[in-house]
């Protein structure tokens, strides 16, 4: 809506100078806590239980974890008006309410917790691989690598299965597990927080859990896409079977969800005029994503029953391409609801160049810091022994 | 007590003590920080509000013309702004501008600390500190919020405060030729704003949010609170 298309007349609410505030690159941002959060998860999940099958996928999921961590906070970088003053999120928190500051800033608070993240997921993953660079250093030809693979091993033995190292592995799992879980949940916590249509009514009050699952169905993505660059087709059957497995559960347990939430609001709350701007925008687009994750869950009973990569593959590209259009309608439609209440506003999302060169540099910066740990760390040793 | 005994009682004594000892204290104090003592103790009697009577604005746009000129506000965003309402066939014009609420919900999700309220009840923006997240303009549900395409930083009324502690009103209260913003002290019983909040059938914006605004309106059409 415009000046000019307002029924009611001449009106000069700010939110027409700038609709959107929070620019689409928000939704790569969202991609990436999802995949270091859901490989945090994941990685975390395998190292306490030991599963056979997901010992094979550690490495991968530790190393995805990582490289993901370390880029996440890049992404709102690039939607700040004044990136320059970002540090002050660490060094003036708003953490502590006070009379002047009352309440706790979320994003302040989860931006203090990626340290916490970070340091977990690097953490974890020198003491679990240490056995392994320690090999590594043995084997290293040049007196450089051999150096540097030293002091990666931590001063491990080669090969060993039950030292200290693994075992501090295990015992960093939990929190780094914890942290992972409420990672995933962030970007719903924040929409709860900062967009007042949803801190109302608290329209979707299962938001955190759907991201939560979001977040597994997103890892399984990335770590199928990974494995088939690395591995081609010669992934084995119990590797496919159990992220098949998580990949089944996951959808079905976000269809379960996203299908209430869906009948909750249209059953519980349509008729009131607030929550109808809401229901209207949202309604038809759930839908979408309901179909996606339908047609998502048939794919992943098919490649259960054949043992096809490309099932699982279709079926987790059709469910990213439904959590991807879940995102654009919570973070960039949602900004689109008039806060003065005078209805919709007119997207005003310019595609510029620098709009998706800002997209495009946090996946190529992922890709970049995954390739340099990935040539260190051996990510197919436990895959191809066990 | 004998009639050559110094006639002091023990009370007597005790207040000449303390007064003296408050003497000292005082004396130490540096003249800066007896002025902000005083000048907590009065601010903390002050609640800074605003009334409109929607029956008096006839949608003449002084307001916002003042308070651009006086805040050096760009082009196409407002810290005031008046809406044009139609009911009953009848033109309604609704000014509107931030609430400064004693519930702030702009001040929860800002990351730094740079959105505060004042011990006046102000709402306010530390430039200094704002990195232009967004989160504040995005919390308002009112809409008052705006990212200044100059300074990028977020933007707010700020009720003049460069002013109103000079003695001075609001340039949009100063510039309404109608008098349909009255502005003042509710903690003061004897101001006008009081005496007009208590009196008249009064309702604010959005009250379901739970934020509690202090610009009080008179007169407010449904159509324009929603």
């Amino acid at each position: 809506m415009s000046y000019s298309t307002y029924p009611g007349g001449y009106v000069y609410p700010n939110e027409y100078a700038e609709p959107i505030i929070w620019l689409p690159v928000l939704i790569v941002y969202t991609i990436f806590i999802s995949i270091a959060s859901g490989s945090a998860i994941l990685s975390s999940y395998a190292i306490i239980t030991m599963r056979k099958s997901l010992i094979k996928i550690i490495p991968l999921t530790l190393i995805l974890a990582v490289s993901s961590s370390l880029i996440i906070l890049l992404g709102p970088l690039a939607d700040l008006r004044h990136p320059e003053k970002a540090y002050l999120i660490f060094t003036s928190s708003h953490i502590v309410p006070s009379s002047t500051t009352p309440g706790i800033a979320l994003i302040a608070l989860m931006a203090n917790l990626w340290i916490f993240l970070a340091v977990f997921a690097i953490l974890v993953m020198l003491l679990f691989l240490a056995p392994d660079i320690a090999e590594k250093a043995v084997n290293a030809r040049s007196r450089f690598s051999k150096l540097i693979y030293k002091i990666l091993s931590l001063g491990a033995k080669p090969g060993e299965t039950k030292g200290i190292h693994l075992l501090l592995a295990k015992i960093l799992s939990y929190p780094y597990m914890a942290i992972g879980i409420i990672w995933s949940t962030y970007y719903a916590g924040l929409l709860f927080t900062a967009v007042p249509i949803m801190y109302l009514y608290n329209l979707l009050p299962l938001l955190p859990v759907s991201f939560l699952i979001e977040s597994l169905i997103i890892t399984i993505f990335i770590l199928l896409l990974a494995l088939f660059v690395i591995y081609k087709r010669n992934i084995p059957n119990d590797v496919l079977m159990i992220l098949t497995k998580i990949f089944f559960g996951s959808v079905a347990f976000y269809i379960i969800i996203i299908s209430f939430e869906f009948f909750r609001l249209y059953y519980e709350f349509s008729g009131q005029p607030v929550v109808d701007v809401i229901i209207n925008r949202f309604g038809a687009i759930n839908l979408y994503v309901l179909l996606l994750m339908i047609l998502a869950l048939i794919m992943g009973i098919v490649s259960s029953f054949i043992r096809s990569i490309y099932s699982l593959a279709l079926g987790s590209i059709l469910s990213l391409i439904g959590i991807l259009i879940n995102r654009w309608s919570l973070i960039i439609d949602l900004q689109t609801i008039s806060r003065t209440g005078l209805g919709y506003l007119e997207a005003g999302i310019i595609f510029e160049w620098r709009l998706i060169g800002n997209m495009i540099a946090l996946p190529l910066f992922f890709v970049a810091i995954f390739t340099v740990i990935s040539m260190i760390y051996p990510i197919g040793k436990k895959y191809q022994e066990v | 007590m004998s009639r050559n005994s110094p006639d002091y009682s023990r009370r007597e004594i005790l207040k000449v003590m303390s007064i003296t000892s408050l003497g000292a204290v005082l004396y130490t104090i540096s003249p800066t920080e007896a002025y902000l003592i005083k000048d907590v103790k009065s601010s903390q009697v002050k609640r800074w509000a605003m009334y409109i009577d929607v029956s008096k604005c006839y949608g003449c746009y002084a307001c916002m013309v003042a308070c651009a000129a006086e805040n050096n506000i760009p082009v196409g965003v407002f810290r005031t702004w008046i809406e044009r309402h139609v009911q009953n066939s009848r033109n309604i014009f609704v000014p509107k501008q931030c609430n400064h609420c004693d519930n702030p919900p702009c001040v929860k999700p800002c990351p730094t600390g740079a959105t505060y309220k004042n011990s006046d009840g102000l709402v306010l923006v530390n430039a200094d500190k704002c990195i232009g997240c967004g989160a504040c303009v995005l919390a308002c549900p009112y809409g008052a919020r705006f990212m200044n395409p100059i300074t990028g930083v977020a933007d707010k009324c700020t009720f003049c405060n460069h002013r109103i502690y000079q003695g001075k009103l609001p340039a949009c209260v100063e510039a309404c030729p109608t008098g349909a913003r009255i502005f003042g002290d509710l903690n003061d019983p004897n101001s006008q704003i009081r005496k007009l909040v208590d009196s008249e059938i009064i309702s604010v914006l959005k009250q379901e949010y739970g934020t509690k605004p202090q610009i009080y309106y008179r007169d407010l059409p449904g159509v324009a609170n929603r």
